[in-house]
């Protein structure tokens, strides 16, 4: 019920915003997007005054468990992305699918692992480039390396 | 028209012939069960390849790709509560429950009877009621187009029974998102925050494997000590055939959603990504036990995936009969019709009856052909998932949704923005939002924002420009649709505790 009452403070306020945001536009422009914020902006303000009147029945956090990796797994996303364009496709893609298998594997990682994963994950990654630019001449992020 | 027909067999059942469809199926289930490559790209992709076969043959392969992609997005749907193409939105809400629950096998197999009885449905439509379905489409004005997003609006009430509140923020969120980019009426540039990237808008394709596939696979990594993703049971003998004849038990869903896919398919900009909704929708407001949809039943999965598969003869409708594209795969083919010096249009059935016979057979042919290629790809891929632990299953997803979103616009902005949504609809699904609701506000804005700008424009000759959302007897019909589809889950819950109440009052006397 707290996590409710905060988000629907959080959608008001991003509705306002994209209010401010109405200023300029041309009449043709703006109608449809203020009638959604208004829209928005109603529904928001009845799940607050709910937050209020319903019982909170649920037991589970907003905090999910295993949260520490959750924010690892994004963090190494963000990074594979960044490195697209640095260290190519092949050469980012392969790094860190092992890494992130590495990271979320429940055994302690040893050396032969870690190398069948990269094995395995260079023969697929390959593949798809193969498929997929050579092939389909699908244009995939370039880098400095493949 | 039987002649041509007859002739057309002839050409189709070639042992050449045979094996570019089935080549086409399995491109097209590929192409399909991967989050971002649609039907469109699939189709589009592909099209170098077809100039070097004649007109008919790159036609019917082209055909076989459309077909198997619309049905190769409910793999995915149902495996990792991804859908593979927009057209599989709604099989995600009972598909994924199913093979959560040890029925994945049974899923994909429910999913591919029902692509085929779709398919051959909208080929029926396409082939015998082709002219005066058409005409239906033209009387499709943008006020109808409007209290059309309107009505689909209104599903969300079905597709968040359990928190409607919910399921209509999630809607206008969604809205809100699609009207990011340049104004579609008047071109302003709006809600862009400086971002250059972002005046084309947000994808749809984008939007969608951000608020689908990153938080299924967050939630992968936070059940990493369940090691896999889904519960393998033991192969059931005879499987196959009891799916079957369950499938074909259901003649009323089946037929119903199929034919809605059709209608849904003629009208140009609405496509599978709203049919399966709106056939979902049906097929809830319809059963006797509203309540199980969304827990794991094959009637949410019959729904959707007929509907789906019916659009693709639906849309070619108005795109034979009056070059009037009905999908957005339908307009690429339009293009290769016109590569090959075939102008659609009503002279087309005329001028070359052959070519256009052969093609609309050869669909006929790709959808039979789906089952045995469908099933043998289904079995193996639930398999490879069934099995793979979740340290290699996360990782490759995440990799599938940055090639995913990467090759829509070639774009590395494209996956940043994907991975944005995708955080956020992680913290909405543990706020419990479903991303059903906001997908469906994402796909019906464009379509109710320039419905609503141009019947306004229409409007400026009335004395009352609002008038124009009201008189006309479509837009009436759309209205009560809309109300009804509204109002329909408060109803059933009074009719229940109506019953309920009777029930407990006999039970004390």
């Amino acid at each position: 019920m707290k996590a409710d009452r905060i988000a629907s403070v959080i959608f008001i306020l991003i509705a306002l915003v994209f209010w401010s945001r109405t200023g300029d536009l041309q009449y043709n422009g703006l109608i449809f997007p203020r009638l959604l914020i208004i829209f928005l902006i109603l529904l928001s303000a009845v799940m607050f005054g709910q937050t209020f009147v319903t019982k909170e029945t649920k037991k589970e956090g907003f905090v999910p468990k295993e949260f520490k990796y959750i924010i690892t797994s994004i963090i190494v996303v963000f990074a594979w992305v960044s490195l697209l364009n640095i260290a190519g496709f092949i050469v980012s893609s392969v790094v860190m699918l092992t890494f992130f298998t590495v990271i979320l594997d429940l055994q302690r990682p040893t050396f032969f692992r870690t190398i069948s994963s990269l094995v395995i994950y260079a023969l697929m990654v390959c593949t798809f480039w193969f498929i997929f630019h050579k092939f389909l001449l699908v244009p995939l992020p370039t880098g400095y390396l493949i | 028209m039987v002649e041509a027909i007859s002739a057309s067999f002839g050409h189709i059942f070639t042992l050449k012939v045979i094996l570019m469809i089935i080549a086409g199926l399995f491109g097209g289930l590929l192409s399909g069960a991967l989050p971002g490559l649609t039907a469109t790209m699939a189709v589009a992709l592909l099209v170098p390849f077809t100039f070097t076969m004649d007109p008919t043959e790159g036609l019917i392969v082209l055909g076989a790709i459309y077909m198997a992609c619309i049905y190769g997005g409910s793999f995915s749907a149902i495996l990792v509560n991804t859908p593979g193409t927009p057209s599989s939105i709604g099989t995600t809400f009972d598909g994924f429950p199913m093979a959560k629950k040890g029925e994945g096998e049974r899923a994909i197999l429910t999913a591919t009877f029902s692509s085929a009885y779709g398919g051959i449905i909208g080929v029926f439509f396409l082939l015998f009621l082709s002219p005066p379905l058409a005409s239906v489409a033209l009387k499709f004005g943008p006020p109808e187009y409007f209290w059309m997003a309107v009505f689909g609006i209104t599903i969300i009430s079905s597709l968040a029974s359990k928190n409607i509140l919910k399921g209509f923020i999630g809607g206008a969120i969604g809205l809100l998102i699609s009207t990011i980019g340049i104004a579609p009426i008047g071109g302003d540039v709006r809600f862009t925050a400086g971002f250059p990237q972002l005046q084309g808008g947000i994808e749809l394709i984008v939007a969608l494997i951000g608020f689908f596939c990153i938080p299924e696979a967050l939630t992968m990594i936070a059940n990493r000590m369940q090691k896999f993703h889904l519960t393998e049971t033991k192969r059931q003998h005879g499987i196959l055939l009891k799916t079957f004849k369950e499938v074909m038990k259901k003649q009323g869903n089946l037929l119903r959603s199929s034919i809605l896919g059709t209608l849904v398919g003629i009208l140009p900009g609405a496509g599978g990504s709203v049919a399966n909704l709106v056939a979902y929708n049906e097929a809830i407001r319809v059963s006797k036990h509203p309540d199980d949809f969304g827990t794991g039943i094959p009637d949410g999965i019959i729904a959707t995936e007929a509907s789906n598969n019916a659009v693709v003869g639906g849309g070619m409708i108005p795109l034979v009969t009056l070059g009037i594209p009905g999908a957005p795969p339908d307009a690429v083919l339009y293009g290769v019709l016109l590569l090959h010096g075939l102008r659609p249009g009503p002279e087309l059935f005329t001028t070359h009856s052959h070519v256009v016979y052969t093609f609309i057979m050869s669909l006929f042919v790709a959808t039979i052909l789906m089952i045995p290629v469908g099933v043998i790809s289904g079995r193996l891929l639930h398999r490879t998932v069934v099995r793979l632990p979740i340290r290699f299953l996360a990782p490759i997803i995440f990799f599938l949704t940055i090639i995913g979103s990467y090759s829509i616009r070639n774009n590395v902005t494209d996956v940043y923005i994907m991975l944005t949504l995708g955080i956020i609809g992680y913290v909405l699904k543990r706020l419990d939002f479903h991303p059903g609701p906001i997908t469906l506000g994402l796909i019906l804005g464009p379509i109710g924002e320039m419905g609503f700008v141009q019947a306004i424009l229409m409007g400026q000759i009335l004395p009352n420009k609002w008038m124009i959302f009201f008189n006309r007897p479509l837009s009436w019909v759309l209205i009560i649709m809309s109300v009804l589809s509204l109002g329909w889950p408060f109803f059933m819950k009074r009719i229940a505790k109506h019953w309920k109440i009777k029930e407990m009052t006999i039970d004390e006397s």
